[in-house]
């Protein structure tokens, strides 16, 4: 024959013109049952509603008793419950399950095979938690994978013919071919909403950009004020009043950080080279940071070979201004020590500024996500720029960023940059 | 007593910079906009000028410009104050730019001023005397 056909397909009775086959009746419900699906994934129905919608019209189709759409859940190796259609399946919704080999979703989701399975209960696969959990009763699953452009997005799940036999190889068939439909929607939903993401992310980068100017002149309004203020307060080191302006000065401080932190990250910017003295530098981020250090119990220490070199000050600052504060915050109380140090690198050309502390450390799965905008593990209190911003402003400085770190020993950033701008000196 | 003129439209950012040079032992004066700053400039002849760059109608840049071209002036030190990240910022075209009869201000301070680093920043390009 030809075209393949899967084993046990139905095809009209002996005697027929084998050139020739015309649709029986199961072949038009599936016909119908493909159609239709293939009608809601190009409408503009709502994710749940399409996806709901089209299993039920392929369990219809295969006069299944219940179907489901389990989600693949991006952040753990598990499936999610997503749609559960039929009776008794209360309870179901968002339960997950773990991909590996002890529960048929579980298989599929694992092996990207689809599989059928006659007989639930007589398959080493087959989990009966389920349904113990439904009250429901297993006899025949057709499983496939939802696959799309090599992307595992889970599984969908046929359950039970009503007429009580077996599902058979021409419904298994039929699943595949609304798997991968289904699996193009949601493919498709998922790229729409990354879509939608990025750009209200834009928006809102371009609009924090475009207030940039504003915000930087109230930002050093509040600077003047407090330096005069603080002029006149160097003999009141105990007043109340004393007391107050620290608290005040302190989250002047972190505001001001949290809003040039989305200043730098929103903007694309060439460093603005200047020549700089990095151990002043230091000594400067040092001297800013030292009472939240002294709060803590933690000492800052700085020390400096270099030369003079040629960089983006305040974008340096920046950056030293946030490892420094990671590091104190890294720091448990009492005995925390942190060294920020800067040294000709081994490379020619280079220079390298370590800011290391002998604080919690990091596990590797935290590591791996320190740079991602909006990552942080200091719950409320950090907005997962810092260490961002950190790297954006050392890429485009030519430089780059390393870290090392295990829970337990403390953690060492090394900015490694270059001595001027490349192609020269100071422009 | 070296003189120092501080232009910018933004009374605050005068005030920050007054109160970061006087104790250094500067005389400061001040003028509210480019235009007042130019005359200004011309009449007292400061050793230094701090020059917002993103003023309305006379900015930064334009003030530059006639200090550098005027006999009184041609001699100050300029330190340009900007907001923006970097000075061909978002406003500013390479053409704002092309006016400076191939002279560069002096140094580039970024705002929110950083009163240690100015303070260097001011020694330094008085030094470069």
């Amino acid at each position: 024959m030809a075209i393949d056909q899967p084993k046990g397909l139905r095809t009209p009775a002996a005697g027929g013109s084998p050139a020739i086959q015309p649709f029986g009746q199961d072949d038009r419900r599936a016909l119908r049952a493909l159609v239709q699906v293939s009608q809601m994934v190009a409408g503009d129905l709502d994710l749940a509603d399409l996806l709901r919608s089209s299993i039920h019209a392929a369990a219809e189709a295969m006069n299944a008793e219940a179907c489901s759409i389990l989600l693949r859940n991006p952040d753990a190796e598990e499936l999610r419950f997503h749609i559960v259609d039929g009776p008794q399946t209360a309870g179901l919704a968002s339960v997950s399950v773990p991909i590996d080999d002890h529960s048929i979703a579980g298989w599929v989701a694992k092996n990207r095979e689809p599989i059928l399975v006659p007989d639930a209960y007589r398959d080493a696969r087959f989990n009966r938690d389920y349904d113990l959990k439904t009250g429901f009763r297993t006899r025949s699953i057709i499983c496939a994978p939802l696959v799309s452009q090599d992307r595992h997005l889970g599984v969908m799940q046929i359950l039970n013919r009503r007429d009580g036999q077996s599902f058979d190889e021409y419904d298994l068939v039929l699943a595949q071919a609304v798997a991968s439909l289904i699996a193009v929607a949601v493919h498709n939903a998922e790229e729409h909403a990354a879509r939608i993401k990025a750009e209200r992310l834009a928006v809102v980068g371009q609009t924090i950009a475009g207030m940039a100017h504003c915000v930087k002149n109230i930002l050093n309004g509040l600077r003047a004020g407090s330096y005069i203020i603080d002029q006149q307060m160097t003999d009141q080191t105990d007043s109340r009043m004393a007391r107050g302006w620290k608290i005040v000065k302190r989250n002047m401080q972190l505001l001001s950080d949290i809003v040039l932190d989305m200043l730098s990250y929103s903007k694309d910017r060439k460093p603005l080279y200047q020549p700089c003295r990095i151990g002043n530098l230091c000594e400067d981020v040092v001297g800013l940071l030292q009472q939240q250090a002294a709060d803590k119990g933690v000492t800052l220490v700085t020390g400096s070979d270099l030369e003079e070199v040629c960089v983006d000050e305040a974008g340096l600052r920046r950056c030293l201004i946030n490892l420094v504060g990671n590091a104190i915050d890294a720091c448990g109380a009492g005995g925390g020590l942190v060294k920020v140090e800067a040294v000709r690198a081994d490379i020619s050309g280079r220079f390298v500024i370590r800011v290391r502390d002998n604080g919690c450390g990091m596990p590797p799965e935290a590591r791996r996500k320190i740079f991602d905008a909006f990552f942080s593990t200091k719950g409320g209190k950090g907005t997962g720029l810092g260490l961002a911003v950190t790297k954006k402003i050392v890429e485009e400085h030519g430089g780059e960023i390393r870290v090392e770190s295990a829970p337990g020993e403390g953690t060492e950033f090394a900015l490694v940059l270059p001595v001027g701008p490349a192609g020269g000196g100071p422009v | 007593m070296r003189k120092a003129l501080v232009v910018d439209d933004e009374s605050d950012a005068r005030e920050f910079v007054r109160a970061i040079l006087e104790p250094e032992g500067w005389e400061v004066f001040e003028a509210e906009d480019g235009k007042v700053g130019i005359a200004k400039a011309k009449e007292i002849r400061p050793d230094l000028a701090v020059l917002d760059v993103e003023m309305p109608n006379v900015n930064g840049f334009q003030v530059f410009t006639e200090l550098i071209k005027a006999p009184e002036t041609q001699n100050t030190k300029v330190i340009m104050l900007t907001g923006v990240a970097d000075k061909l910022g978002m406003r500013f075209s390479a053409d704002d730019m092309g006016n400076f009869l191939g002279k560069e201000p002096d140094a580039y301070v970024e705002k929110p001023i950083d009163p240690e680093s100015f303070k260097r920043v001011v020694q330094d390009v008085i030094a470069g005397d």
